[in-house]
């Protein structure tokens, strides 16, 4: 039906229309309308003879056909038409690239959980001047289980990760490294941190400690943690120079609280991303009693030891083939390790590592231990297993 | 007259005067334009001989046969309005066209449009209506509602139809002769072609036919117009109304 239709209507068309009257286009007429210096008045009635003159309808068809296509803009180009795409492409494939390790050196940037032992009397004012002026969410978070000087780890800490060992001056003043965790952006993985607790703190912790710690739901910063970072930025303010701004970091709520036993402080997935630090994972083991020696944890899954408030740090091989994701040290050469899949290490030296016999091949999140024979650990279903032999038995 | 039109005017009428530079810078810069029309025309190189033809009168000595010969020039009759690149494609043009239709005249017009593909179909349809004695009847009455809406058409749709149904040119074709993109030329072919058949069956069906029947008019019509001549029928509308008149 269609076809017939337009054959009709070429039958139509190529009859001779009636005669309209007027002369047929001149070649200087037509060469003006194709090259559009024809005014509206001239184009209207040349158009108007050729639309019934079957002659000037051939030539102006002829002319086109010799008419050369018009220039494009190099911006209509072929070969612009397939760079388009194509950078189009390559940015995008840039900014997937670039994102993440953005996220990361945000992230970086932002915090380092760092909890340590509090110190028996409350800092002086030159420990508050030794520390860095990037004070980052780590300090805040030990604020909060500790009246003592804060750790100088943070910020340096965390720009810091990609080295493995990182000469100081001061011990004070400069931080450890710290290596990455495997864990990665976004990870689900809890964040830990280990406080000591051993003598009460001149800024008590809010809230006790509730197992299971990892799966608590995410609370806000208790009060009394939010006065102790308040204080602790006001000493901080005190004491930088004039130059040296404090770099405003995310307030991290820190679940969980110290006890009188090492215990694991649990940093959700969910409040490290709501503190815009999510996939930061560095996991830091203070002893509550020395303040020198401590364990980190890296992002790459090595256990890392130092004994001189991170001037050097040995990494301790531990044969365990998933990540750690929890750790408590009840003292200098005491430390439990937990980790996914009923991971639980023990090193009872502080040098090597032992993996103890866990009943059941659960993620565990938290650990708490008293000594190298009593720990509880906490299961990510929020189960809790308490050995009393050393890892021997668990109940 | 824009800066290189006067440039182009300027070479042609010194050209046009004999002058010896003016028409080396002619003959290298606008001898391959003829060409390259001349091949487009015609890749066999049918047209290479109007271009020949074309260069020579260009330059050539035309007029008087006394002693003091007048210089005839082509020249003389570009005036700027268009580039002289242009100019010439067109003359080229013309002149390819009116020779082609000057031979066609001497041919006899079956041999001559047996490639045409509508027109070989309807001289090798077979008369399959012949039975139908309305046949004619109705072809004559599809055909003057036809032409008359050709007709009533604006110039520039008329010239759009034309020049695809008729003169077989590309969108980009039409749309470089009408200034439009080619999406625009196809929509506005399509936008033409429903206007035009709605219009038809708008007539038929005021004619008393049935929709049934005015697809079989149209398909009958279009398969095997039968001894009507559409051209005649489509000559003047004096007659069209007559044919009407009498068609109905």
């Amino acid at each position: 039906m269609t076809n017939s239709f337009d054959r009709l209507l070429r039958e139509a068309l190529e009859a001779p229309p009636p005669d309209r009257g007027g002369s047929c286009l001149d070649a200087e007429t037509v060469a003006a309308w194709c090259d559009g210096s024809l005014d509206a008045t001239a184009r209207a009635a040349a158009e108007a003879h050729a639309a019934d003159c079957a002659r000037c309808q051939a030539f102006l068809a002829a002319m086109m056909r010799v008419e050369p296509p018009p220039l494009r803009p190099w911006w209509r180009s072929p070969a612009f038409g397939w760079m388009a795409p194509l950078a189009v492409g390559a940015a995008a494939l840039l900014i997937w690239v670039n994102l993440p390790t953005s996220h990361v050196e945000q992230a970086r940037v932002a915090t380092s959980v760092d909890v340590v032992a509090p110190a028996p009397t409350p800092a002086p004012a030159a420990s508050a001047q030794a520390m860095p002026r990037e004070s980052g969410v780590a300090e805040r978070a030990e604020a909060a289980v500790t009246p003592g000087p804060p750790s100088t780890s943070a910020m340096r800490e965390a720009r810091s990760r990609d080295q493995q060992v990182r000469q100081e001056a001061s011990a004070a003043m400069k931080p450890a490294p710290i290596t990455p965790l495997t864990e990665g952006v976004g990870a689900p993985v809890p964040l830990q941190t280990t406080p000591v607790a051993t003598p009460p703190p001149a800024v008590p912790v809010a809230a006790p400690t509730t197992a299971p710690l990892a799966a608590a739901a995410p609370a806000p910063v208790p009060p009394r943690l939010a006065d102790a970072q308040d204080a602790l930025s006001k000493s901080n303010a005190a004491a930088a120079a004039p130059s040296a701004q404090p770099t405003p970091v995310p307030e991290l709520p820190v679940e969980g609280t110290r006890k009188d036993l090492a215990e694991t402080v649990t940093i959700t997935a969910a409040s490290a991303r709501r503190a815009g630090v999510a996939g930061q994972t560095e996991l830091i083991i203070r002893p509550p009693d020395n303040r020198l020696t401590r364990w980190r944890i890296t992002l790459t899954g090595f256990v890392q030891r130092t004994t001189d408030n991170g001037a050097t740090w040995e990494t301790q091989p531990t044969g365990a083939p998933v990540p750690v994701t929890a750790g408590a040290a009840p003292s200098e050469t005491v430390c439990w390790l937990v980790g996914r899949g009923g991971l639980v290490l023990l090193s009872t030296d502080g040098r090597t590592w032992t993996r103890l016999k866990f009943p059941q091949a659960r993620d565990l999140v938290a650990v708490e231990a008293a000594n190298d024979k009593s720990a509880t650990v906490t299961a990510v279903s929020g189960r809790v297993f308490t050995t009393t032999d050393g890892g021997k038995s668990w109940k | 007259m824009s800066r290189s039109h006067s440039a182009d005017l300027e070479l042609a009428q010194r050209c046009a005067a004999g002058d010896p530079a003016a028409w080396d810078r002619f003959v290298l810069e606008y001898r391959p334009v003829l060409y390259r029309a001349a091949d487009a025309l015609d890749p066999h190189g049918g047209a290479r001989e109007i271009a020949d033809s074309l260069y020579a009168e260009l330059f050539g000595l035309r007029g008087s046969d006394t002693a003091g010969a007048e210089r005839q020039s082509l020249f003389r009759y570009f005036h700027g309005r268009s580039s002289l690149a242009t100019w010439l494609r067109a003359v080229l043009a013309q002149r390819y066209v009116d020779r082609l239709r000057a031979g066609r005249r001497l041919e006899a017009l079956p041999d001559d449009r047996a490639g045409d593909g509508p027109v070989a179909v309807r001289h090798l349809a077979a008369p399959a209506a012949d039975a139908d004695p309305e046949r004619p009847r109705y072809i004559a009455l599809v055909a003057a509602i036809l032409a008359r809406v050709v007709a009533a058409l604006q110039p520039r749709d008329r010239l759009r139809l034309a020049s695809y149904y008729v003169r077989q040119s590309t969108l980009a074709e039409i749309g470089r002769l009408l200034h439009e993109h080619e999406a625009t030329v196809s929509r506005q072919l399509a936008r033409t072609r429903r206007a035009i058949r709605a219009e038809v069956e708008r007539e038929l069906a005021q004619a008393g036919l049935v929709p049934a029947q005015i697809a079989e008019y149209l398909d009958a019509v279009a398969a095997d117009p039968g001894p009507l001549d559409l051209g005649r029928l489509f000559r003047g509308t004096d007659r069209q109304d007559q044919m009407r008149e009498r068609s109905l």
